[in-house]
């Protein structure tokens, strides 16, 4: 017996280790019923093999499940039994060095007491793969010389390690080197067996096969690409044509700038605080999804379409700003109808209101969104603008006083963008380029610029680049 | 052609930690970089690890590689850097976890157990960050040497260490350069 998966760890309570994760990765990486697990014993479960699938992936974890290991590490200890087990690590893990497991995102380390490279990070006798499950980390794509834009995934991550694992419990280590690029022997040979991972995984999914360069080891932090949850689920595919829109906008409107992308950061933290439970609430009714998708995701969308038209037509009269944003924020229906439908929406958050929604998601909207200056400002205040251009139009008023008064009404929500800490961190050339893509993408006024600046100036009174901005 | 001599003193960045809050995200740590140097100043502006002394109540966030050992990994992920232009101050943040967890002994004494201990820094009686920074961008020698710590260290020319001492609050916050 070799292979152990770590569940709990003695001295601290359940949930400490992400074993559910690593369990789910390891399954991935057998992709074969002949895995299993035993029952807990001592903190742990014994990973036991029959292999029924043939691939080099199958045999590796064959061997390294039913291999008594006993390496000699030297120094006179003679042959120790060396077990395996899998750590799957929580977020705040902090190695006994100091360092975070980001760092690495996973590492392999040997025995306490042996010359192998981390031994002295390790306490106990067995060899540790310890491992991000959740890694956000992109890596060299093979043929581009260096691109870091291939993803790490947890099973990813997981059988590079074990790579590793199986070099340290056979005494069969490579060299490692301080530099990623070029990588050193021992990372060269784990992005190798990690290439028969990602073909794996590429035959499973029926995607093309992309593979790491394992020339190069270098990392760095890369972007999600998953896109709002509850316009999945209300369109029913992370492909629709809304989800990709919205996906349009993060990537070509919000985020395309270090202060948008900070934005972005701070907004999707903030959207992930509530969206999985609204989604298990809403995910057995068809009539809520419906209302969610046409009353809130629908209008939110061509809301931004209208932002993301506007930013490249800055020289609209008011007339055509007017006809502008009503071609796209209507997106076809009646001005009226689509004011009592985003009037009917904004009436179902509200507490007093007799709409049939379930209690529990009101709560949760209410203690969880409402409450964020991001959720405020992306998500809700643009059906509140759209509401209130749509009511100007209801009353009669021609498109060019609508025009005029959208333009204020615009002004007035997009001085209000929150302000993350990037903002105080720009250099003088950095600061002028952001407020310059933000002000053409959202500021256009004097008015609007000049509000956003006096924020920036209260928000950072010691940062010399934002107190020397000129007025405008 | 000779080479240029880099010899820019440690004082021309000063730090100062301004302040510190709890968040959901972690403990958020505030802090300002002066540069008093005529060129821009480069940082590493991303937490590289901490360490917490539960004695003295000190946690030390690093911004460096200084320590971190030679360990397999599945990616060596270069460190996140900013600069701070001639005669400018900065005012940037960083995010640590409120809590820490790390590998320790079995408290029972059995070696083949693994354990770990779960500890609170958020309430830290004082917070140091230590924050490497160089007159030139970071960039990865690609050259094949055999460099005996991380490239992010050789980069380093100094490091200068921002304190917030929460214990006694009329005591300003300091800096000191190394």
């Amino acid at each position: 017996m070799t292979l152990f998966l770590q569940v709990d760890a003695a001295g601290v309570g359940s949930g400490t280790v992400a074993s559910n994760s690593a369990q789910a990765d390891l399954v991935v990486v057998a992709n074969d019923t002949g895995l299993g697990f035993d029952p807990v014993a001592g903190g742990r479960r014994r990973v036991t093999y029959a292999q029924t699938v043939v691939g080099p992936v199958q045999a590796r974890l064959n061997e390294l499940v039913n291999t008594a290991f006993t390496p000699d590490y030297g120094a006179g200890a003679g042959p120790q039994a060396v077990d395996i087990v899998v750590v799957g690590l929580p977020d705040n893990f902090v190695f006994g060095d100091g360092s975070f497991s980001t760092v690495n995102n996973g590492t392999a380390l040997g025995p306490m007491g042996t010359t192998v490279p981390g031994a002295t990070l390790n306490p106990t006798t067995n060899c540790l793969v310890l491992y991000d499950t959740d890694p956000h980390v992109c890596v060299a794509r093979d043929g581009t010389g260096g691109d870091l834009d291939l993803p790490l995934t947890g099973p990813i991550v997981l059988y590079h390690e074990l790579s590793h694992a199986r070099r340290i419990v056979r005494n069969e280590l490579l060299a490692l080197t301080f530099e990623c690029d070029p990588s050193s022997p021992e990372e060269n040979a784990a992005i190798i067996d990690e290439n028969d991972m990602r073909t794996q995984v590429a035959a499973m999914l029926g995607n093309a096969v992309v593979l790491r360069d394992p020339g190069i080891h270098c990392g760095e932090d890369c972007p999600s690409g998953g896109c709002c949850i509850v316009a999945t689920l209300v369109s029913g595919s992370p492909r629709s044509p809304m989800v990709q829109s919205l996906r349009s906008i993060r990537e070509h409107v919000i985020r395309s700038t270090e202060t948008g992308y900070d934005f972005f950061d701070q907004l999707h933290y903030d959207y992930y605080a509530f969206s999985p439970q609204a989604c298990t609430m809403m995910a057995g009714d068809l009539e809520l999804q419906r209302r969610i998708r046409v009353g809130f995701v629908e209008p939110l969308i061509d809301f931004w379409r209208f932002v993301a038209e506007r930013s490249i037509r800055p020289d609209l009269d008011d007339r055509a700003l007017a006809q502008c944003f009503f071609d796209l924020v209507c997106n076809g229906d009646d001005p009226a109808d689509r004011l009592a439908l985003l009037r009917h929406v904004s009436a179902t958050w509200d507490q007093n209101a007799h709409v049939d929604i379930p209690s529990g998601l009101r709560s949760l909207l209410q203690s969880e969104a409402w409450p964020r200056e991001t959720i405020q400002w992306a998500l809700i205040e643009p059906l509140r603008v759209s509401a209130e251009v749509l009511a100007i139009r209801s009353e009669g008023v021609d498109d060019q006083a609508t025009g005029q008064r959208l333009r204020e009404i615009l002004d007035a929500w997009a001085s209000m963008l929150p302000i993350t800490p990037a903002w105080g961190a720009l250099s003088s050339e950095q600061l002028i380029r952001e407020l310059d893509q933000c002000e053409r993408m959202l500021l256009q006024s004097l008015t609007a610029k000049q509000r956003f600046r006096d924020r920036l100036k209260v928000r950072f009174s010691q940062a010399t680049t934002i107190q020397e901005l000129e007025v405008q | 052609m000779a080479a240029t001599k880099r010899s820019i003193s440690g004082d021309a960045l000063a730090a100062v930690v301004s302040s510190s809050a709890e968040t959901e995200q972690g403990l958020r740590i505030d802090f300002r970089l002066s540069n008093s140097a005529s060129r821009a100043l480069h940082y590493v502006a991303e937490p590289r690890g901490v360490t917490y002394d539960s004695v003295s109540g000190r946690l030390t966030v690093r911004l460096n590689d200084i320590g971190r050992e030679l360990i397999p990994g599945a990616a060596r992920v270069r460190p996140t850097t900013r600069f701070v232009e001639p005669g400018a101050t900065v005012e940037a943040s960083v995010v640590v976890p409120a809590e820490i967890t790390r590998l320790v002994p079995s408290p029972d004494g059995d070696v083949s157990k693994v354990a770990f201990e779960t500890i609170r820094v958020a309430d830290a009686m004082a917070i140091s960050v230590e924050i490497a920074w160089a007159d030139t961008p970071y960039y990865e020698d690609t050259r094949t040497t055999k460099r005996d710590v991380f490239p992010s260290v050789a980069w380093q020319q100094h490091m200068v260490t921002g304190v917030l001492e929460k214990e006694t609050r009329t005591k300003k916050p300091g800096s000191r350069g190394t």
